[in-house]
């Protein structure tokens, strides 16, 4: 992932100013916010965009002040802001006030590395601000200002903090000679207003809102920016003495920034990368073969360390040094892969540009370096797409990444052309998890065998969790998916077969041992048959506000075979169920054969999404599901 | 925390002066990588990661009047898999301030024969301005599947000889770990080894105007990270020593506790001033404590925890005065603060130097300052500890990583008018299993008939195990915290109807005064299977998910429970008239740890069935926090029989 995602994470932090004292500021607070730990008193970000001569400057002035309330947030003593090359800090200011007005203005900052998101090395900076004298009804004020140097990476402001909010604040000035817009997003209710003002020569647009109250954490939930008000500035356009440039505002425009970094890539040709191809692809008859055999060898073989720094987190390596490091980012596998597939006569495999699931914008809804934060390469084959993302081993070829299913892709045919494509979610058909299983119920205790097959996604998740970990671990984890009945499910053997064949399901025999779980009287055994726990099929908690977030359309397919046991007869099998709604399908029955009740049920998740309008099918479908769950066999000694 | 409290009170090298010692020079200066490094023997083929060879090599050389110390690390890893190339495709060195890398190299040995080195260009470099650590990393270019990566590090290091670990076992196996020490034969050296490590071998001719000691260890498996209930870390097979003695000076017996505490305690005597005295006095003026005199400890620490924050890396504070001020303090004004608060208050303390026993336990058979990394305060007429540095616990808790340890503790005796401190190692006792008790009363009713359970649970959770969840309502806002507690009482009543839970006493001012509670309430009728016309009720689950051991191999390592705890529950239910409970002995289970006569670990859980009453009781305790591994199996009966209770399944018939 790139360096997007970062700029993403970093709202600033900001404010304004009040005549009025602390002690009455702390105590008008407290009467509102008597249970809040902290508040924020105001948070601004003040864009000032000047157009000199044809030249943009671009200021952003942060301000935040933040109240501690109660005694237990004296330990948050600390505050903190980034800096980068294309978002330099230049000055900051922070201080102190505490409940007496009493000010104190030495405080202590650090500067550290701040490597997130898995990226080995980039330019931006984390300061951290230390404020002494902190008590209860302190103000904290911390103040700084960030220079732009790149009109098109402005930041994004959020309407949402952990703490109470009393005013988030937004405010562009800007020379009526620049064209500006903001994008306000997840403001259903409109709680953030917005105005425009003319001065003089500058438009001053403000976007405000008020009591905010905290973010709240619900599980399950798709990324922050799907969910959280924000607003996202583009800058379009500004005049200059020889006419308009445009900077953003339509895809085309992003494309033409986007074209500036890919125009040079690869100019000259690596014979050893030629030589690489001819080997890989010496079995491969056809063009598609040739892809398919060249994005297993970059998956395999190139592993993902990211170097973000300036625009190195935009522009693409070349495919020659990705070669020689065996190691590269989202980018420089895509320019090794399309070099390699060029190379090899396939000239019809494009560099994309696309946003992860973590994205929530189409390029349409937000022309911004934003609406990305990832690349992967796309063939296009006879008018069918094929996405290559070979940041993920684990996919098969025809498969995308598992987190770009429904998004946009760029992709950039030439310097004037590219195609905007949704990538198509994988339907549950493709994502399976098979499992058969027969158990013996032997005294106290049930002893089996079962067989899984997890196919797609189902199977790359897996086997993605399974790369790092050392043999007791890739047991434990193997027992935890098989898991039956209790936690007192004992795994006796597997044998794990295709773990690296790319095309192939997941497959493994299995045997187990489950204690404590049959219920045994006198002449009577009981057994619960569903023997998977199927937590996500819950209902949700009344209060839940948030959509729930599936990243992938998935099947379960369990078939259970229970022999009767020897002496013993069923006194009959529940009835078939089966419930079908726009989110999931399920459908079990059961069947008698001589020796043996086989049970056998579906589970296909529908949708990717569940939204708050449809709380009220999932609980109702879902509660339904659990009394079926609860079914018993009973088994009764044969007089 | 390196050393910290030995390096308030030591000017460390008088030790060492190696006055009419000869100049002399590092012997690997010139280190370079291995002829033929990238043969792999054929036995280690198949590995997925390995180190095939690990060189360490400390050595001491006089130059001028001054000591020196360089390092060489030395590392040839098979890489033979995805997880190794990840664990080995990213190098980070690190390094002190006041020291430097003198070499850095690394190379990648292909299978086809092909070299590639390190190119200067790609090392970054980072400073940690907190602790002024400087680190280099960079990614290794060109690693592949069944290459060596063969890494030479020759550093010139801060001379540190209070005590010096070196761990031989990492998350790779190793077949083979070369280590020297090499010194000036004036200096006499303490060696101990851990866990099956082989004993250092002394060797004076090896080189004519030094010594080396060697320890040489083969095939070493990769740490044991996977037991449950278990302290993982200290059982590496490790390497400690220490310097001894200086021949040439005579000074022997360097890092002494006695010559410690007796500086400690000079350093603090010395450092409290009238003025620092005021200024507490104020601070505790001005919200006047008051209490129970058995209430004193608690106060004090209360008073200043809910004023004035530790922050370890805080440094404006130039006296007292200034802590009371800034409100924060770092661990040497903690350690003033309240020093002069007892004082103040005539509550007599001994300062107590500890380990953190999970990184590495104090080993009174090795004595050095390097077992003084953390810091307790004694208060022996309350037989309790204070905590200074954890704002989120209150005495009688402390840190239970600091306990079931011994420590350094140091009082004051006064002789003819004479003060001066003694020195005792002793044991640091946490809390015993009382204090972290939980008790739940559990009922569930079928009054209203057999298909309609109501359940109410009174849980109440003391020491330990109050105190992980007391903070938890001070650092998230209301509706989070209202989720975290709904899924922790779910954890004591399965995911049920009509839940309701209703915590008590949370929030960080109940610390240590109030224990924390759950008062939960539901319709659980989702425990209730119907069985013809009998019906089967998970009675098990209300009693919440269990820590169990089922699943494992032999085991290797001694169990460790944390600190000592308890539970009592009672577990009362109502039959509707004319039910009884058909399988009542299946609630009945008894196991117990028993190790020279005491039984140290118990799990009892006692059925009746009264009339439609069907009851059960439980008593469950671990009375210490470690377990033998001789007596692991009888301990983990009794650790597994709770996760069995956890399953109890009860059939319900009418008569």
């Amino acid at each position: 992932m790139c360096r997007i995602t970062k700029l993403l994470l970093l709202f600033s932090l900001v404010t304004v100013g009040c005549g009025q004292k602390q002690s009455e500021v702390f105590q008008s607070m407290k009467k509102k916010y008597a249970s809040s730990g902290e508040i924020v008193l105001v948070e601004e970000d003040k864009y000032t965009i000047k157009n000199k001569n044809g030249e943009l400057q671009i200021k952003k002035e942060s301000r935040m002040e933040t109240v501690v309330m109660r005694n237990f947030a004296i330990n948050r003593v600390k505050d903190s802001y980034r800096t980068s090359d294309f978002a330099t800090v230049t000055q900051h200011k922070a201080y102190s006030i505490n409940a007496k007005n009493k000010k104190f203005k030495k405080t202590l900052s650090r500067e550290s590395n701040d490597n997130a998101d898995g990226i080995f090395y980039d330019d931006i900076r984390k300061v951290e601000i230390t404020y002494p004298g902190i008590g209860v009804g302190s103000k904290k004020v911390l103040e700084y200002t960030t220079v732009f140097k790149d009109p098109r990476l402005l930041h994004p402001f959020l309407f949402i903090k952990d703490s109470p909010a009393e005013t988030l604040r937004l405010i562009v000035e800007v020379d009526r000679s620049v064209d500006v817009e903001g994008r306000v997003f997840n403001d259903p209710d409109n709680t953030i207003s917005y105005n425009k003002e003319e001065k003089g020569k500058q438009v001053v647009h403000t976007w405000e809102a008020k009591e905010v109250a905290p973010f709240t954490f619900e599980r399950g939930t798709p990324a922050l920016l799907h969910t959280e008000p924000h607003v996202a500035l583009m800058i379009k356009s500004y005049d200059t003495k020889t006419g308009t440039v445009q900077l953003l505002g339509s895809v085309q425009d992003l494309y033409r920034y986007y074209w500036g970094f890919i125009k040079d890539l690869n100019s000259e040709s690596d014979p050893a990368i030629v030589e690489l191809v001819d080997r890989i692809t010496e079995n491969a008859t056809t063009d598609r073969e040739k892809v398919k055999a060249l994005y297993y060898w970059v998956k395999d073989n190139i592993k993902y360390i990211a170097y973000e720094n300036g625009y190195g987190g935009f522009i693409p390596r070349d495919a020659k040094l990705v070669r020689e490091r065996k190691f590269g980012d989202c980018k420089d596998m895509s320019s090794i892969l399309k070099e390699m597939c060029h190379s090899a006569g396939v000239s019809n495999v494009y560099l994309t540009w696309i946003g992860t699931s973590r994205i929530p914008y189409t390029y349409k809804q937000l022309p911004t370096p934003s609406a990305d934060n990832h690349m992967i390469a796309a063939y296009i084959d006879k008018g069918e797409i094929i996405f290559l993302d070979a940041t993920d081993s684990y996919s098969p070829f025809g498969m995308p990444s598992d987190f770009i299913q429904g998004k946009e892709a760029l992709i950039g045919i030439n310097e004037n052309n590219f195609k905007v494509v949704t990538v198509p979610i994988q339907p549950s058909s493709k994502n399976i998890w098979q499992d058969s299983i027969t158990i013996n119920l032997e005294g106290d205790k049930i002893v089996g065998t079962g067989n899984f097959r997890l196919s797609g996604y189902n199977k790359v998740d897996f086997v993605r969790g399974l790369a790092t970990l050392n043999e007791q671990k890739r047991f434990a984890k193997i027992k935890d998916f098989t898991l039956l009945g209790t936690n007192k499910y004992k795994l006796l053997d597997f044998n794990l077969k295709n773990e690296f064949e790319k095309d192939l399901p997941l497959e493994s025999d299995y045997t187990f041992e489950l204690a404590n779980y049959l219920v045994v009287l006198d002449n009577e055994l009981y057994i619960n048959p569903f023997l998977k726990n199927q937590s996500t099929f819950e209902p949700f908690d009344a209060d839940r506000e948030k959509p729930y977030f599936f990243q992938n359309l998935s099947t379960q397919n369990h078939h259970l075979t229970v022999n009767i046991p020897e002496g013993y007869e069923i006194r009959g099998v529940p009835i078939p169920l089966t419930l079908d709604n726009k989110l999931f399908y399920f459908d079990a029955s059961f069947e008698q054969s001589a020796n043996a009740i086989h049970l056998s049920y579906q589970l296909k998740i529908k949708s990717n999404y569940i939204y708050s309008a449809d709380f009220e099918t999932w609980n109702k479908a879902t509660q339904e599901l659990k009394q079926y769950f609860k079914n018993t066999l009973t088994f009764t000694a044969k007089n | 925390m390196k050393n910290t409290f030995a390096l308030l009170v030591f000017v460390l090298l008088a030790a060492t002066s190696i006055l009419g010692a000869q100049d002399q020079q590092c012997s690997f200066l010139d280190y370079d990588f291995k002829p033929n490094a990238g043969e792999v023997p054929e036995e280690y083929k198949d590995e997925g990661e390995i180190v095939l060879e690990k060189t360490i090599k400390i050595e001491v050389v006089a130059e001028g009047e001054e000591v020196e110390e360089y390092l060489l690390v030395h590392e040839i890893i098979y890489v033979n898999s995805d997880e190794g190339i990840e664990n080995n495709n990213k190098i980070y060195t690190s390094y002190g301030e006041n020291e430097s890398i003198l070499t850095l190299k690394n190379r990648v040995l292909l299978k086809d024969g092909t070299v590639i080195e390190l190119n200067e260009d790609d090392i970054e470099e980072e400073i940690d301005e907190e602790t002024g650590n400087k680190y280099s990393y960079f990614a290794v270019r060109g690693l592949e599947k069944g290459a060596v990566i063969e890494k030479v590090q020759v550093l010139q290091n801060d001379p540190s000889f209070a005590d010096r670990k070196l761990w031989f076992q990492g998350s790779a196996p190793v077949a083979s770990f070369d280590f020297q020490l090499i010194s000036p034969k004036h200096l006499v050296w303490k060696f101990k080894s851990y866990n099956g490590l082989p004993e250092v071998v002394k060797h004076d001719s090896l080189m004519d105007d030094r010594n080396v000691f060697t320890v040489q260890a083969k095939n070493l498996p990769e740490k044991n990270t996977t037991e449950k209930v278990a302290n993982h870390d200290v059982h590496v097979q490790t390497l400690r020593f220490k310097l001894f003695e200086n021949l040439i000076t005579g000074a022997r017996n360097f890092y002494n506790y006695n010559e410690f505490a007796q500086s400690f305690y000079d350093r603090m005597n010395n450092t409290i001033d009238k003025g620092g005295q005021k200024a507490v006095n104020k601070f505790f003026r001005k919200q006047k404590i008051s209490g129970n005199e058995e209430d004193l400890p608690y106060l004090i620490e209360n008073h200043i925890k809910n004023n004035i924050v530790y922050n370890k890396s805080f440094n404006q504070n130039k006296s007292l005065k200034d802590v009371v001020k800034n409100k924060q303090a770092n661990i040497f004004d903690m350690l003033l603060l309240y020093a002069v608060a007892f004082k103040n208050y005539e509550v007599d303390v001994e300062y107590v130097f500890t380990t953190n026993r999970y990184k590495w336990p104090f080993d009174k058979e090795f004595e050095t300052t390097g077992n003084l990394d953390e810091i307790l305060f004694y208060l022996p007429d309350f037989d309790q500890y204070i905590d200074i540095t954890n704002s989120t616990i209150r005495t009688p808790l402390f840190q239970y990583s600091l306990g079931a340890n011994d420590g350094l503790f140091i009082s004051e005796v006064t002789y003819k008018g004479k003060s001066k401190a003694v020195a005792k190692v002793k044991r640091i006792e946490l809390p015993d299993m009382s204090v972290s008790r939980d008790s739940m009363f559990i009922n569930v009713d079928f009054s209203a008939g057999i298909e309609e359970p109501k359940f109410s649970s009174r849980i109440r959770f003391g020491g330990y195990s109050g105190n992980n969840f007391q903070p938890i309502q001070d650092f998230v806002d209301k509706e989070t915290y209202k989720t975290i507690m709904r899924d922790i009482g779910k954890n004591y009543s399965a995911d049920v109807e009509d839940f309701n839970v209703v915590p008590k006493n949370g929030g960080v001012e109940n610390l240590g005064k109030k224990p924390f509670e759950l008062h939960i309430t539901a319709n659980v009728s989702d425990l209730l299977q119907n069985a013809g016309d009998k019906y089967l009720f998970k009675l098990g689950q209300l009693i919440g998910r269990q820590k169990e051991i089922y699943q494992e191999k032999e085991r290797q390592l001694p169990g460790d429970m944390r600190y000592p705890h308890s539970y009592y529950r009672v577990l009362t239910v109502t039959l509707p008239e004319g039910y009884t409970v058909s399988n009542p002995e299946a609630g009945a289970l008894d196991f117990k740890t028993v190790v020279d006569g005491n039984t140290i670990a118990r799990f009892l859980s006692t059925p009746e069935q009264r009339g439609n009453v069907y009851q059960i009781e439980h008593v469950e305790f671990y009375k210490q926090s470690n377990f033998p591994l001789d007596h692991f199996e009888s301990f983990r009966k009794v650790l597994n029989a709770a996760a069995d209770f956890n399953k109890l399944v009860v059939v319900l018939e009418k008569n």
